[in-house]
């Protein structure tokens, strides 16, 4: 059975390919992405102190040659516990070899097995013999238990051998487990993440199957920017696979840095949907990388000071730096977003941004979920679907009123989840809409 | 005499048995102590090296942030924040001024959220800033380990050091240093990206090669409440199992431990032990059989041997008993030949060639008639059926005619009979057992103790108690053989006994004699010669 959050997601993920596509062709020339500002409302209404949302977009531009992508340093970590016996592991190892083949000469590989103990099968190495690398990984076999965190740890170390800032540094975990030897908690696994972010190593987690805790997994990803599957049959793992490698075969740019400074009069509430540091007047926030062809975003919510009809107020100014791939020299590139005050109330709503709002209704709808989720947890099976049902309403109006197919789906979608509360699906819808969730909120392309 | 000797190869079997069971028990044991011994030193002494790589991780990381410049220049929050954010093993940074103050995170703000998580986490260290600020940090609390203590870890160098505190039962850690303008600036480290590190310096799994191998040994790094971080090493411990050895880390990692498990087997456990214990139970086994195979045949020869001497006693008694018949008629008629040679004599003396021979015959039938009395008394004594048969007679009397019938043999070889006698009252006694000893003692004096030329013989009578004393000139019997001569087939093996015949049993059987008598046979302590003391009790006359 196939899952209707896929459908719809696939659906969703073309259609942000195609717009890419449409929206990224002037940036070809301009480097290796593009930043966008852009507020939700370029025309507030005057007198009122309200709410607007500005959204930092940078958008890879497709790579010209695939010569001049970033090398790949990946550390492939799998879980070889007892449960991964069998398809799982067939699967899994087929995926990652075939996926290895993919890898040129500049790439490096290293492989990372798991049970109860860690072992490297294959330390650093460059992929040229890829024989020898599907070899490390046709080793593996079933064992203990889930030392989840050694594998990752360990998995770092080896990138950090031949760690450089131009290229992509990545750790690939595949578990299908609970982490049961040393530390487990979703705060442990965060601030692991966290702290490989700042050394540009990005976690990708593939869950697989039905057993593993899909909090841990989303954390860990999302506090090292990597990605995050949730993939409920092992046959899909090859698919998975390939999806992560046209990921890290497209990077454009790495080691992002985003500062968005907001003069007197505004105030950065909070950044929806990523981790970012607000102190004061100043936001800044981290990416590990950009993707060829994708918009990634970050979204602040802020508070303007009422003023005159007639005024004119700089929002903020965006600086970001990144290292591009090709050249492999630091980008610096800057925005800015202002806004007009009108006395006409008509004349604000006139002129909504429909891109920045379409991807405000999404983040706050992505928030109204995880809250959704919250209470579903505490066992509020009833509230939580008067939530998601809430929630689809939010999404149907604004999806309406934009005409956005995008935000449609993600109503269908809550409503789908609403009819999923009970214990038996439960597990699996779980892991489906934090997936989703974390899909949302760092675009993930897959 | 069977069960002791029963008794005595049982010994022989089992003491020696026992003895090396013990012993080998006790090797075993102590070589089992030993490999557990020598495994827990190794065993330590790795831990003692993986603490090494810990410490070393841990001062290489303080050498880094020790006076760097991007953390003691820094001049404001935005630089200081910038520093966390590219520093992996950075969670915040705390900078007090020279009075203790806060400067960083701004006390005032605007403060990010992540530092505002820190002052709150940090609560313990702002409360206690004494411990950073005052020139001499307090001593270093090692056992912090345990409990949740706080412990300031000066180091060597004054001017920087280690808090430790425990957030939510989390290790959380904080170096601080000193700036030359007198601004302590502390940097909390992240324990979990400090543990990533750590793992990726310890020792692999061993797993993968481990597998199909003996599993030998496991270790692990435990946190302050004992919960596993990371471990490696073929070995899969039970839940609950002991660890064989741990050591606790360095400071400021002192309340992480490190445990190695082994498996019994490789402590000197199954392993040693069981072909310890198997090797001895063998040995044993075939030190059982040896001894039982030569106590068996012991045993054997032993019955054979009595087997044999009962036949040969049984024979002998049979033979004895045929011969006394036909002796006796010879003895009769040669004693009535005699006594008629003796009436026809006459005057003239008659053949006195005949008589002569005639009274070698009577006393050689004599000797030969006691021989057979003393061979069947012993065989009687040996069948238990030795009986007194008890008549009322006048000792002196009896010693007499003894006396009497040795007097030719005695003559023969020079030997002068001196009679002391002084039991002329009957009392009741076996007169033939009277006979036969005073046979005995004299016959043995006629073999061994004629050079003397002199025997005396005495009686004495104190009641019913008859005292019979025979004492010859002879050689005499030395003093360590006093008690063997009465031991059957015991005859003295030097000069005493050469050249003279005998059966052997002569003394045993006066012994048995005057034993049956309630009485006793010794040697009695004499100047010369060998003096023999034979008391019987007798039973008065009613």
């Amino acid at each position: 059975m196939r899952n209707p959050w896929k459908r719809s997601l696939s659906l969703a993920v073309a259609l942000v390919l195609a717009a890419g596509l449409l929206g990224a062709a002037p940036a070809l020339a301009s480097g290796p992405a593009e930043l966008k500002v852009a507020v939700s409302q370029p025309v507030l209404e005057a007198g009122k102190r309200q709410v607007a949302y500005l959204k930092v977009a940078l958008v890879g531009a497709p790579l010209a040659v695939a010569t001049a992508r970033a090398p790949i340093n990946l550390a492939i970590v799998i879980d070889r516990s007892g449960s991964m016996s069998g398809a799982k592991l067939t699967h899994a190892k087929d995926a990652a070899i075939q996926a290895v083949y993919r890898l040129g000469p500049q790439d490096i590989v290293s492989v990372v097995a798991y049970d109860h103990n860690v072992d490297v099968l294959l330390p650093s190495t460059r992929a040229t013999d890829k024989t020898e690398i599907a070899r490390a990984i046709q080793r593996l076999q079933p064992g203990g238990s889930t030392a989840l965190y050694g594998g990752v740890s360990r998995g770092a170390q080896e990138v950090r051998k031949f760690l450089a800032d131009n290229q992509v540094n990545r750790v690939l975990l595949l578990s299908d487990g609970l982490a049961n030897v040393g530390p487990s908690s979703v705060e442990s696994l965060g601030a692991l993440g966290a702290s490989l972010a700042k050394e540009g190593i990005s976690v990708t987690t593939l869950g697989l199957g039905l057993g593993y805790n899909e909090d841990l997994m989303v954390q860990l990803a999302r506090m090292s920017d990597g990605n995050h599957a949730f993939v409920e049959h092992p046959s899909q793992l090859a698919q998975i696979f390939q999806y992560e490698f046209g990921d890290l075969l497209s990077v454009v740019a790495t080691d992002v840095e985003v500062q968005i400074a907001c003069p007197r009069g505004v105030r950065p509430l909070r950044v929806l949907g990523r981790d970012a540091e607000v102190a004061g007047q100043v936001v800044t926030t981290r990416l590990s990388q950009l993707y060829g062809k994708q918009e990634k975003y970050i979204l602040v919510e802020v508070e303007v000071d009422p003023q005159e009809a007639g005024a004119r107020l700089e929002l903020a100014q965006v600086a970001a730096a990144f290292t591009g791939a090709a050249s492999r020299t630091r980008v610096s590139l800057r925005g800015q977003a202002a806004v007009a005050f009108s006395a006409s109330a008509d004349e604000a709503r006139r002129s909504v941004d429909r891109d920045v709002t379409v991807a405000a209704v999404e983040m706050i709808a992505n928030e109204n979920n995880k809250r959704a989720l919250t209470l579903r947890d505490q066992g509020q099976v009833d509230q939580a679907r008067a939530a998601l049902l809430e929630n689809e309403r939010y999404l149907n109006d604004h999806a309406a009123r934009f005409n956005s197919v995008r935000l449609q789906e993600q109503g269908k979608m809550n409503r789908n989840a609403s009819d999923n509360l009970d214990d038996a699906s439960w597990n699996k819808n779980r892991k489906s809409l934090r997936k989703f969730q974390y899909e949302l909120d760092s675009q993930q392309s897959y | 005499m069977r069960p002791r000797l029963a008794t005595a190869l049982a010994a022989m079997v089992l003491v020696p048995l026992g003895l090396l069971a013990w012993l080998g028990a006790w090797l075993v044991a102590s070589q089992e102590r030993l490999v557990r011994q020598s495994f827990e030193e190794l065993a330590l002494a790795q831990l003692q090296d993986v603490r090494g790589v810990v410490q070393g991780a841990v001062e290489e990381r303080e050498r880094r942030l020790l006076g760097a410049p991007e953390l003691l220049g820094a001049d404001g929050a935005e630089p200081l924040r910038a520093f966390v954010r590219r520093s992996p093993l950075v969670r915040a940074v705390l900078v007090l001024d020279p009075e203790g103050r806060l400067l960083h995170p701004p006390p005032r703000g605007p403060r990010t959220r992540q530092e505002d998580d820190f002052l709150l986490r940090a609560k313990p260290l702002l409360e206690d800033r004494s411990a950073l600020t005052s020139p001499a940090a307090p001593p270093d609390l090692e056992g912090a380990a345990a409990t949740r203590r706080k412990a300031a870890v000066p180091a060597a160098r004054p001017g920087h050091g280690w808090y430790v505190w425990y957030q939510a039962s989390d290790l959380a850690l904080l170096f601080w240093q000193r700036a030359p303008d007198g601004r302590v600036v502390g940097v909390e480290i992240d324990r979990d990206r400090l543990l990533a590190d750590l793992i990726g310096r310890l020792p692999e799994g061993g797993g993968l090669d481990g597998r199909g191998e003996r599993a030998q040994a496991a270790y692990a790094l435990l946190d302050a409440r004992g919960e596993l971080l990371y471990r490696w090493g073929p070995y899969r411990p039970e839940a609950g199992e002991n660890p064989v050895a741990r050591l606790g880390l360095a400071p400021p990692l002192g309340a992480w431990q490190l445990v190695v498990f082994a498996p019994q087997a490789s402590l000197g456990g199954e392993g040693v032990r069981r072909s310890g214990w198997l090797a001895l139970g063998l040995g044993l086994l075939a030190l059982a059989l040896a001894l039982g195979g030569l106590a068996a045949l012991l045993h054997r020869e032993h019955t054979r041997g009595l087997r044999l001497a009962e036949q040969r006693v049984s024979f002998v008694n049979q033979v004895s008993h045929e011969l006394k018949t036909p002796l006796t008629n010879i003895r009769m008629y040669a004693e009535l030949l005699e006594a008629r040679l003796e009436a026809e004599a006459g005057e003239d003396g008659g053949d006195a060639e005949a008589r002569r021979y005639l009274g070698v015959v009577v006393t050689e039938g004599q000797r030969l008639s006691r021989l057979i009395d003393n061979v069947l008394t012993f065989g009687r004594q040996q069948r238990g059926a030795l009986r007194l048969r008890l008549a009322q007679v006048a000792p002196d009397e009896v010693v007499l005619r003894a006396v009497d019938g040795f007097r030719p043999a005695l003559a023969e070889r020079g030997v002068a009979v001196e009679l002391g006698l002084g039991a002329p009252q009957a009392v009741w006694l076996d007169a033939d057992a009277l006979t036969q000893i005073v046979d005995n003692l004299l016959s043995n004096v006629e073999k061994y103790g004629a050079r003397g030329g002199r025997v005396q013989v005495g009686t004495r009578l104190e009641g019913a108690l008859l005292t019979l004393t025979v004492a010859d000139q002879g050689p005499g019997i030395p003093a360590g053989d006093r008690e063997r001569v009465f031991a059957p087939f015991e005859r003295l093996a030097d000069g005493v006994t050469e050249g003279a015949a005998g059966t052997g049993i002569g003394l045993a059987i006066v012994r048995e004699l005057a034993r049956l008598h309630g009485g006793d046979a010794r040697v009695a302590p004499s100047e010369r010669g060998a003096a023999f003391e034979v008391t019987l009790q007798g039973r008065l006359l009613p």
